[in-house]
């Protein structure tokens, strides 16, 4: 459901379909359809099981609430049964607290024996590309907003908060945070009710991120300011915001006073108060100040909330199978961008990233029938075509081991962890090294992946021993795969006796995968 | 000013015996068919058998514990007890007045009630033989004395008690202290209390055929008095709904409930002084706790007189509901409420298609689900009937059944259990609170996707009780009535927690704060110009947030009417505090039951029909719906009924300030809205005729009454 669509049975008959969300406060359930170019929701359910505060203190979820939560999921499925919905095209998934669990795989197991759903748990970064995927929908129905100008998006879970900008219609860069609403009241939430200045502390905290931030924002000169996050529907509600077509808006100064009336009020007085649910008054004033201090980076004076839910995205997309293959296509275009932007931070060599690109991806498309991989892993292809040589930034000496080190910790749009170590992995092969066993980083990967990354390195390693020279020599290749070799033409009307060394030196691992050799030649432009 | 001054609070025990004043009225009134009078003679009755098990039980319980809070009226329990008392003894004595004089009104119809003593010979044969072979067998006398425990004495129900005497010196019976030797029969409550005797409408009653025959009861024994009594115990138990399986909790209850402390006992004057000293020793009652009855004692039977065949004159025409206005040209009942919403007025409409659309959903292959509240249903309900079908059918059938709607639950125990045998998926509500909203939700395929058809109501799915209650129900197809519908089965059956509400406003969430605001905006209104006009129509008018922000209204010039069948606290009339404030009730005929509330909204009236009094009990202790009534010509229709009724000076009392009631009386022509909103009907139903000429109305109304 991130990228690769499984293939689920479906339900032909019915174009009614169930999500069901497990986030950290409660269950979800959705039941919608499709009503022309609409989603209609037939069915919105809630079911509170506080499991984040579970695995946030205490690493574990406990047996009281995984109970509670198996009786909240054989409620959903009764609800399902009313529709008539297949089991099978269910979507489930599950974020944070699930994630973070260490009993995570008995609980998984517990739901799939109970119930007979199999719970897909989403890492972060798909958690994060799902909302981002929301955020960009919403935008494009939206046509009221300034969005020439940059836009700061932040969308804030329970476990972390995840900000991007966006420009141009793209989502050019995003940057995660290992923070978030229920997880700061979780880490502070004992100082909470000892002091009535625990919004110091809150501060303190977060201007330790700041610090993080301003490297990644302050280059950007950012006007509009846009939001995310559940609990944003309770600030929402506490501030009476107003809603015009479908976009909430909050005035800095509303938002400030607020802040100001609350920030002394311990979560008892606050749930008195404003008559809240004490879960809700503890995660207030939390998330108001990491909002705050993100507004703090933008010249907006107001905020833009927009109301996006993970499950609903997912459904979206389960309706709407046409619109969101192209959304996707769109996507991938903000990934690209999103990873030069991580190039231009170590000062790649654009011209030969770009080359390099290109070469790849010719060589990717002509042997699709001997290395039998998908769009997805051309994209990884891509992108460690983009990225391969960064590593120069640090030193040239073994650049491609802190190629290696730099992708991995970088963050590239819709990309998930897994996907960068493979990226890492390739950009780590290109050079001289070759795939090892031993090498931790390999080792670390599980076999497909390991094929995978071997695969892509010898593509990219013939890919760039074709611009050797960084001086692009090379205008274009033609290639030919035969039965037992495969022939790259390069077009040029300069020598390539380096190219040509340097491509049988590099062939090796290619020869040793495909079984078949590669050969260089050469062809006149005229 | 301080609006919670008890001044302006009237008591509600209190106003609720002016209701049954009111019911009383009804008997008294000459204009009432005399069999219709004898009717309410009984309705008065098993109104006070409740009010006393558990209303006058809670006052009396709160003087015994020695409570000495005053209520919101300012009255303290002691002297409420003895207000309370001092009423109903005037009441009950109003009653049996008026009783005595219908029945020998009746004697002059030729209905008549014979003494044992004036049977004939024949008769007399007759009714011994009646006598031996079926009362007999049912009769169990108790010794009882000061030596042993007083016999558990079932409540509510008629008693002999015996004082006998030995005729011999000695006898192992003989009470300690040798004066006297009482034994206790309890009269059947299983064979009918008027005993029909051979020749026509001559009735004899069944204590006084056993009271002269037990000479072969008590053999060796001389009966020196023969003393009838009747005996109310304190039904105000709690009910332990922490509990595994509320179906058996409830069964256990409603067993409790049979025991619980003497709050009354009734008697005639003529008892033996001795047995009722022993009696009321042994009951632990207190003087006012004593009725002492000019007639028969427990008048509720009298019903069973009223049911006699012919004498039609002495009783109400025989009303016949009409065709539902909205439904009478319907051939596909799911197409009619898709196209508009529909609403029904019962029982002045026929409660028809709420059973059709039922029926034909348990039928219909498109229908994948049916989810519905029950709370009281009738014996043989074809709604229970049409669940059962569409649960074999393989429909999703939930059913959320209200164990604990009082003194029904005997009842709803029973259906309950049919309903699960049956498949269906039956839930007994949220633990704390009673769900009393009447919704119906059926969920159906269409072509273009899932379509929900919503039924809301302020009357109970009782086919029954829909021809002599007046309801009203709305049907729409509307997909945020759907919505908001299906949320709230999912709140009950546990699934979920509340959403944001689209339509539809629920206690005890968002109920009383909704209604809070809606009279604050008529206030805003008034103050800046623009009329502010209130209506509100209901059974109770108890809650005293909402009587506060009315008289609030009132002081700001909204113009208020209240249309309150029963207890209503709010006290009219009082310079500067409720001034605007009119309130009626009516009792006629029918029940009123409707729930309707209108506000003016500067020309843009907004009108809900609900379930729910405005009463604490109903917002904070039970799950109830208001329903907006959206459609221009539904609303015109709602707002010609509320004219009617505050039109009314046939079947309307006016609420004095001092909490007493009067017949409104006026120049203009007599309106008796029950009787006028029939006619009504008839006016809907020609108009439809001529917008569709191709049916003829007429032939279907007979098809119809059929």
């Amino acid at each position: 459901m991130f990228f690769k669509k499984k293939n689920k049975q479906k339900n032909m008959k019915s174009k009614i379909k169930a999500g069901i969300y497990i986030d950290s406060q409660a269950l979800f359930l959705k039941i919608v359809q499709r009503e022309d170019n609409k989603i209609k929701f037939i069915e919105e359910l809630e079911y509170p099981v506080n499991l984040g505060s579970d695995t946030f203190a205490n690493y574990k979820i406990g047996f009281d609430n995984v109970d509670k939560m198996l009786k909240g999921l054989s409620g959903f499925i009764k609800t399902i049964e009313t529709y008539n919905i297949n089991k099978d095209s269910i979507i489930i998934v599950a974020t944070t607290a699930i994630r973070a669990a260490e009993n995570k795989d008995y609980i998984l197991d517990q739901i799939h024996v109970k119930t007979g759903l199999k719970v897909e748990v989403l890492t972060d970064n798909a958690e994060k590309f799902i909302i981002y995927r929301g955020i960009r929908n919403k935008l494009s129905e939206i046509s009221n907003i300034d969005l020439e100008k940059k836009s700061l998006l932040s969308y804030i879970g329970t476990g972390r908060l995840g900000i991007g900008i966006y420009e141009n219609e793209m989502i050019t860069s995003t940057q995660n945070i290992r923070v978030g609403s229920l997880k700061l009241s979780e880490i502070l939430g004992e100082i909470q009710e000892k002091t009535d200045k625990f919004y110091l502390v809150v501060e303190e905290y977060l201007s330790s991120f700041s610090y993080m931030l301003k490297s990644f924002l302050n280059k950007n000169s950012i006007k509009t300011f846009i939001a995310t996050g559940k609990n944003l529907n309770l600030i929402l509600r506490l501030l009476e915001a107003k809603n015009i077509n479908g976009l909430s808006y909050i005035s800095k100064n509303k938002f400030n006073n607020f802040y100001a009336k609350i920030k002394d009020k311990t979560p008892n007085q606050i749930s008195q108060i404003y008559n809240l649910s004490l879960e809700n008054s503890e995660i207030l004033l939390p998330s108001m100040a990491i909002y705050k201090n993100l507004w703090s980076f933008t010249n907006s004076k107001k905020m833009i909330i927009l109301d996006i839910n993970l499950i609903d995205v997912l459904l979206y997309e389960e309706v709407f199978p046409k619109k969101s293959k192209l959304e996707f296509q769109n996507l991938k275009a903000s990934t690209i961008i999103s990873a030069k932007k991580v190039g231009e931070k170590y000062d790649y060599n654009y011209a030969h990233a770009t080359v390099i690109e290109k070469f790849a991806l010719k060589i990717f498309d002509n042997l699709r029938e001997i290395h039998g991989l998908d769009d997805r892993d051309r994209l990884l292809l891509q992108l460690a075509a983009i990225l391969h040589d960064i590593g120069k930034f640090i030193s040239l000496k073994n650049h491609y081991d802190h190629s290696y080190e730099l992708i991995r910790s970088s963050h590239i749009f819709g990309v998930t962890n897994k996907e960068l170590e493979i990226i890492a992995n390739i950009s780590k092969y290109h050079s001289v090294k070759i795939p090892d066993v031993n090498d931790e980083n390999y080792k670390k990967l599980d076999n497909e992946n390991k094929i995978l990354v071997s695969k892509l390195a010898a593509l990219l390693r013939l890919a760039d021993s074709l611009d050797r020279a960084h001086k692009n020599k090379i205008k274009d290749i033609e290639i030919k795969l035969k039965k037992d070799s495969l022939n790259i033409i390069a077009v040029t009307d300069e020598p390539i006796f380096l190219e040509k060394w340097v491509f049988n030196e590099k062939t090796n691992i290619f020869e040793q995968i495909f079984g078949i050799k590669a050969n260089l030649m050469r062809k006149e432009t005229r | 000013m301080n609006l919670n001054d008890p001044m302006y609070f009237l008591n509600k025990q209190l106003s609720w015996v002016e209701f049954n004043k009111r019911v009383l009225e009804e008997a008294q009134d000459e204009n009432t068919p005399l069999l219709e009078r004898l009717k309410f003679i009984s309705i008065v009755s098993s109104n006070f058998d409740e009010f006393m098990m558990v209303r006058v039980s809670r006052v009396r319980r709160a003087v015994l514990d020695g409570i000495d809070k005053t209520d919101k009226s300012g009255l303290r329990p002691e002297k409420l007890y003895e207000l309370l008392s001092k009423k109903i003894h005037k009441l009950v004595n109003d009653q049996y007045d008026t009783y005595n004089k219908i029945i020998s009104q009746l004697e002059n119809e030729g209905i008549k009630l014979i003494k044992y003593v004036n049977l004939s010979k024949k008769e007399e044969i007759y009714i011994k033989d009646y006598f031996k072979d079926i009362i007999k067998p049912c009769l169990t006398p108790m010794a009882i004395d000061e030596s042993r425990p007083f016999p558990l004495l079932l409540n509510k129900s008629l008693n002999i008690g015996i004082s006998l005497e030995s005729e011999e010196s000695e006898n192992f019976l003989k009470n300690k202290t040798g004066d006297h030797l009482f034994s206790i029969i309890r009269v059947p409550s299983n064979i009918k209390r008027f005993i029909k005797l051979k020749d026509k409408n001559r009735y004899v009653f069944l204590e006084e055929v056993i009271i002269n025959n037990l000479n072969n009861i008590f053999p060796g024994y001389s009966i020196k008095s023969t003393n009838l009594f009747r005996m109310t115990r304190n039904a105000d138990v709690n009910l332990n709904e922490d509990t595994q399986n509320l179906l058996k909790e409830m069964e256990s209850y409603v067993k409790r409930r049979r025991w619980g402390e003497p709050v009354r006992l009734e008697i005639n004057s003529d008892m033996d002084k001795y047995f009722k000293k022993f009696l009321i020793k042994s009951l632990d009652l207190k003087p006012k706790d004593i009725y002492v009855l000019d007639g028969p004692i427990d008048l509720i039977p009298v019903l069973e007189l009223t049911k006699v065949d012919g004498y039609g004159p002495l009783k109400y025409a025989p009303r016949v509901a009409k065709p539902a206005v909205d439904f009478v040209t319907s051939e596909d009942i799911f197409k009619t409420v898709r196209e508009k919403d529909c609403l029904v007025h019962h029982p002045f409409e026929s409660f028809d298609p709420v059973v059709k659309i039922i029926k034909k959903a348990s039928e219909d292959p498109k229908v994948l689900a049916i989810k519905q509240t029950l709370y009281r249903v009738s014996g043989d309900s074809p709604i229970i009937k049409a669940l059962a079908k569409a649960s074999n059918n393989g429909k999703q059938v939930t059913v959320l059944v209200e164990l604990k709607a009082r003194f029904d639950e005997k009842n709803n125990i029973g259906w309950a259990k049919k309903l699960e045998s049956a498949g269906c998926h039956v839930i007994y509500g949220l633990t704390g609170l009673k769900v009393h909203s009447k919704l119906l939700l059926i969920i159906r395929e269409e072509k273009d996707g899932i379509r929900r058809y919503v039924h809301m109501a302020t009357g109970n799915y009782n086919d029954t009780t829909a021809k002599f209650y007046t309801d009203i129900g709305m049907f729409t197809a509307k997909e945020t009535f759907g919505k908001d519908v299906s949320s709230l089965f999912n709140i009950l059956t546990g699934y979920s927690s509340p959403p944001v509400w689209k339509k539809i406003i629920v206690a005890p969430m968002n109920f009383r704060k909704k209604f809070l605001n809606l009279i604050n905006k008529e206030i805003e209104n008034s103050i800046s110009g623009i009329p502010g006009r209130i209506i509100i129509k209901c059974n109770s008018l108890i809650d005293k947030k909402l009587i506060k922000k009315l008289y609030e209204a009132s002081k700001a010039g909204v113009k208020i009417d209240l249309i309150i069948r029963g207890i209503c606290c709010l006290r009219p009339n009082i310079k500067e505090v409720s001034e605007n404030i009119r309130v009626i009730s009516i009792v006629g005929q029918l029940l009123e039951h409707s729930r309707i509330f209108y506000f003016y909204n500067s020309g843009n009236p907004l009108i809900y029909g609900s379930s729910a009094d405005w009463r604490p009990r109903n917002l904070d202790r039970r799950v109830e719906v208001a329903f907006p009534i959206e459609d221009e010509d539904l609303k015109e229709k709602i707002f010609s009924i509320l004219k009617l009724l505050l039109h009314d000076n046939i079947k309307a009392r006016e609420l004095k300030s001092d909490g007493t009631y009067q017949r409104v009386k006026n120049s203009l022509k007599p309106i008796n809205s029950q009787d006028k909103l029939y006619k009504k009907i008839d006016c809907y139903l020609q108009k439809k005729e001529k917008q569709s000429p191709n049916i003829n109305i007429k032939r279907l109304f007979k098809i119809f009454s059929k």
